[in-house]
């Protein structure tokens, strides 16, 4: 069988956009799920529809190419309560989650950044 | 060339999916929220959706607000179908909350061991079904006076509502009614535990005028609806046929065949005196060198060994046999 050289590394340069823009996947899902549902976030926030809060993959266009700085805002909001616009214009305090683990919340935001 | 065109070709498509994706995720950012079930559930269902959704289990202890769509209770079509509210109470300070905090709970909560109280509970519920004749009988019955509530055995939210299912209602019965589980799996029973039949095919759970909360208005006349032929009328009845078949039998299982509470002639003799001497004609010893004159033969011993009552006295639930006339009684025979 002959192999077309060009098609060969037409796919290889293909895949190599590819792999290169999508982030490597250097978190928990499942747990970072976990400790979202135990802590009642998904009552406010869904991963692609806006709730009382914005969907999360509007968080991570909003924070995309400024990960550290979403993550950092991110831990913030579910650390110290401040108070925050909802989708309807009024505002409220954000919720506190029930973890103080750098790991924890560092995962959860990975993974909201990562949608 | 061509390698070029490729990657340009490529570079294009994967900036129109980029695009896509992007204007799909504006497009589901709905700041309205929509009433997704029941009429007016917006106002719930903004928060609790799927994301509600407990990890799948085989007990579905709770599941997802969203499975009422499965149920009688999330039938649009029908205008009687309530709303979140009409059950749990318009819980205004549940709706309103602003606080980093768990929000207060709504008005009426169904959560066991129940922070409403049964009462508030049923109320709910009653507020439609108290109509229903079915149910006429629950003020005051026994699963009303110890405060049951209704979802303590009914799963509102749930397609598989198991105590409406023949197949699994007797183990939410079990739950409280141990003893019953115990006589289910006892040798002799009803086809409970085959699922041929349920609780409810003799009880009414929701009340009613009968003892145990039978389905009719005695234990007798609950049984009969199955057992007609025991129901006569005869020549010679068998008084507790008439008055309560439990007086003989344990409807839920017993470790004697045909659910008798005791074997014969133990169980008949706790209300008759054991046998007085039978003629030599019904003598069930045989007679012979050796055996005549043996008062075994001729008293209830051998029929007490034989445990034979129901050899003679086949019609227990009585007879249309007329020769009750001495020597030869023949009471219950056929």
């Amino acid at each position: 069988m002959k192999i077309n050289f060009v098609s060969v590394t037409t796919l290889a340069a293909v895949a190599a956009i590819f792999m290169l823009s999508s982030p490597a996947r250097a978190f928990d899902e499942d747990a970072a799920k976990s400790l979202a549902k135990r802590n009642d976030c998904f009552k406010c926030h869904a991963v692609d529809k806006t709730k009382k809060g914005p969907a999360y993959k509007k968080i991570a266009v909003k924070y995309k190419g400024k990960e550290a700085e979403g993550e950092a805002a991110i831990i913030k909001n579910i650390t110290t309560a401040p108070m925050v616009k909802l989708e309807d214009g009024t505002q409220q305090e954000h919720k506190v989650i029930d973890t103080k683990n750098p790991a924890e919340l560092k995962n959860l935001a990975a993974w909201i950044l990562s949608l | 060339m061509k390698f070029l065109r490729s990657i340009g070709l490529m570079l294009a498509l994967s900036g129109v999916a980029g695009y896509a994706t992007t204007a799909h995720a504006e497009r589901e950012m709905n700041p309205e929220a929509k009433d997704l079930i029941l009429k007016g559930d917006a106002k719930c269902t903004g928060c609790h959706d799927e994301a509600d959704e407990p990890e799948p289990s085989m007990l579905e202890l709770h599941p997802g607000v969203l499975r009422i769509g499965k149920t009688k209770h999330g039938t649009k079509a029908d205008g009687r179908t309530p709303t979140c509210t009409d059950c749990h109470g318009e819980s205004l300070d549940h709706l309103n909350y602003k606080g980093s905090d768990k929000p207060p709970r709504p008005d009426r909560v169904f959560i066991k061991p129940g922070l409403s109280s049964a009462e508030v509970r049923n109320a709910a519920c009653s507020s439609c079904h108290a109509k229903d004749i079915q149910r006429s009988h629950w003020a005051g019955s026994v699963h009303d006076t110890r405060g049951v509530a209704c979802n303590d055995c009914h799963k509102i939210h749930s397609a598989e509502d198991r105590v409406r299912d023949k197949r699994t209602q007797a183990e939410v019965c079990y739950t409280c009614h141990k003893q019953q589980r115990t006589a289910m799996n006892k040798p002799s029973h009803h086809p409970v535990p085959e699922g041929k039949m349920s609780c409810s095919d003799c009880h009414n759970a929701h009340g009613s005028v009968g003892p145990k909360l039978m389905k009719r208005d005695s234990v007798v006349e609950t049984c009969y609806t199955c057992h007609m032929e025991k129901r006569g009328p005869f020549v010679h009845n068998h008084q507790p046929v008439d008055e309560d078949c439990s007086i003989c039998h344990e409807p839920h299982g017993t470790v004697t065949e045909s659910l008798l509470k005791a074997r014969p002639p133990f169980l008949c003799q706790s209300c008759h005196t054991p046998h007085g001497a039978f003629p030599p004609g019904v003598a069930t010893g045989p007679a012979g060198p050796g055996l005549s004159g043996q008062p075994g033969w001729w008293n209830s011993s051998a029929i007490t060994q034989g445990r034979g009552c129901l050899n003679c006295h086949t019609q227990v639930h009585g007879s249309n046999n007329p020769g009750l006339a001495t020597p030869t009684p023949q009471r219950l025979f056929r």
